[in-house]
């Protein structure tokens, strides 16, 4: 396998995450032979499958206070969490044939953690083990004739802090979109405390590479040209309308809610979404009129419980429908009800 | 008349209208479909661009148009039920498209010579 090499970025800062997705699709667009092999580390980042609904899958609000960065992926899968102690592995290959493809992709990871003494094996969900803890997850995207897979190797981790960032606030919502597999896992570090990062990252690439291939500066000029479309709006928070969900709940004493909720993306990283439209359905009592009293007072709202109470601050919900209090109606919309939400 | 692309998509052509869907090659590489991410009604897609993507539990997919046109229905079944790919991929096209010039439909391979490449990818 041929290792694509990059020059250090200028004054060393780690290159954001849409850089290296879009080293991944130069070398597939433009070098459709051979296969290639880079790893890279980003600042802390959460990352979201190619499907998949961040407003449901991400704790939006913890990253944006903890400056995590975020961004859509191509592949497949659900969201991880990356920062400087996990490395991220990407082959390019020419092999199309996605079952194949994968699982020797996976035996090779696995293979070559075997000769560090480590107990890796792989598993049925594209995820390589150290007894049955996930080190690595994987994910797969083909595109003209050619095939991406990518996945994390943990080197070290904080599992709180991933956790927190990849667990919505809000309890599920039943979003249309994928949703994630949450696993246990475990570290290089936690089996080779003497192994430093640079010299696992040595030994991965010496053991699976055995060329190098230098991106140039006009390598470089079309990977940046080719990473605008991840730092798009419209790339991250969803093309096609994925960020409207709908859920159903119920109150007790009030009714039945289905609720769905077009949200305007965060402007910038960082900020927090707002509502555009909340639409509501369900076997309520209604008691004046429902976009006057309520709905129409949320558009711009933030959607946080603190952005929704504000923009209620002087509706009375219980006006509108019968027995419905603010507090009550700002949990369902977060979607933190559980099945049954009891009035308290 | 049923025409295939090199990419795996087909194209179902009745009047001035393609009904675009993957192949059940495509499908069986694919694996279980979880997710279908289709383009909006009155949306133009471009022949050779992506109009979208298909997810299964193994892998994302850009979904190639084998045509250019106006996406004049999308099946919205998908979005709902997206294994009714697996069940039936040929039945279960992703969107029609009017065609906006039938020769985009000269280098798509029919049924024969879409077996033989799919025969020759193994």
């Amino acid at each position: 396998m041929i290792y694509a090499s990059l020059p250090d970025s200028p004054g060393g800062i780690a290159r954001p995450l849409p850089f290296h997705l879009a080293m991944e699709e130069h070398l597939a667009r433009n070098y459709p032979d051979g296969e290639y092999f880079f790893m890279w580390q980003v600042e802390p980042t959460v990352i979201f499958g190619r499907c998949q609904n961040p407003f449901a899958e991400v704790n939006l609000d913890f990253c944006r206070r903890e400056g995590i960065q975020t961004y859509r992926r191509k592949s497949g899968g659900g969201c991880i969490y990356a920062d400087m102690n996990n490395i991220m592995f990407s082959h390019v290959t020419t092999s199309g044939e996605v079952t194949t493809t994968f699982s020797r992709y996976c035996r090779m990871v696995a293979d070559t953690l075997r000769l560090l003494g480590l107990g890796a094996a792989t598993t049925g969900r594209n995820d390589v083990v150290i007894g049955d803890r996930k080190v690595s997850g994987n994910a797969f995207y083909h595109l003209h004739g050619r095939s991406i897979v990518h996945g994390t190797m943990l080197y070290d981790a904080d599992p709180a802090r991933m956790s927190q960032a990849i667990t919505p606030s809000q309890a599920k919502l039943r979003a249309k979109g994928v949703s994630s597999v949450r696993s246990h896992v475990t570290t290089i570090r936690e089996h080779l405390p003497q192994l430093t990062i640079e010299e696992f990252k040595q030994f991965c690439r010496e053991h699976l590479c055995d060329s190098v291939q230098e991106m140039t500066p006009a390598d470089i000029r079309e990977i940046s040209r080719i990473s605008e479309e991840y730092f798009t709006d419209e790339w991250i928070w969803g093309r096609y309308g994925n960020r409207e969900t709908t859920d159903r709940h119920r109150i007790d004493g009030v009714g039945e809610f289905s609720v769905s909720t077009d949200l305007i993306p965060p402007p910038e990283p960082g900020m927090a979404a707002r509502i555009r439209k909340v639409n509501l359905q369900g076997d309520f009592f209604l008691l004046s009129d429902l976009d006057e009293g309520l709905l129409d007072r949320l558009k711009g709202a933030e959607f946080t419980r603190d952005g929704i109470m504000e923009a209620l601050s002087t509706a009375s919900p219980g006006e509108v429908i019968a027995g419905l209090k603010t507090a009550d109606f700002a949990k369902l919309l977060l979607g933190a009800a559980p099945a049954v939400m009891a009035t308290t | 008349m049923i025409l295939y692309s090199k990419t795996h998509e087909y194209i179902r052509v009745e009047g001035d209208k393609g009904y675009i869907g993957i192949s059940d090659y495509a499908q069986k590489q694919l694996g279980n479909v979880v997710y279908v991410d289709m383009p909006d009604l009155g949306d133009e897609i471009e022949k050779g661009e992506d109009f979208g993507a298909i997810e299964s539990v193994k892998a994302a997919s850009d979904l190639i148009s084998p045509v250019s046109g106006e996406v004049v229905e999308v099946n919205e079944a998908l979005s709902d039920d997206p294994r009714l790919i697996n069940a039936d991929a040929m039945a279960n096209w992703i969107i029609a498209v009017s065609i906006a010039d039938t020769s985009d439909l000269d280098d798509l391979m029919d049924q024969a010579a879409y077996d033989e490449f799919c025969a020759a990818a193994h």
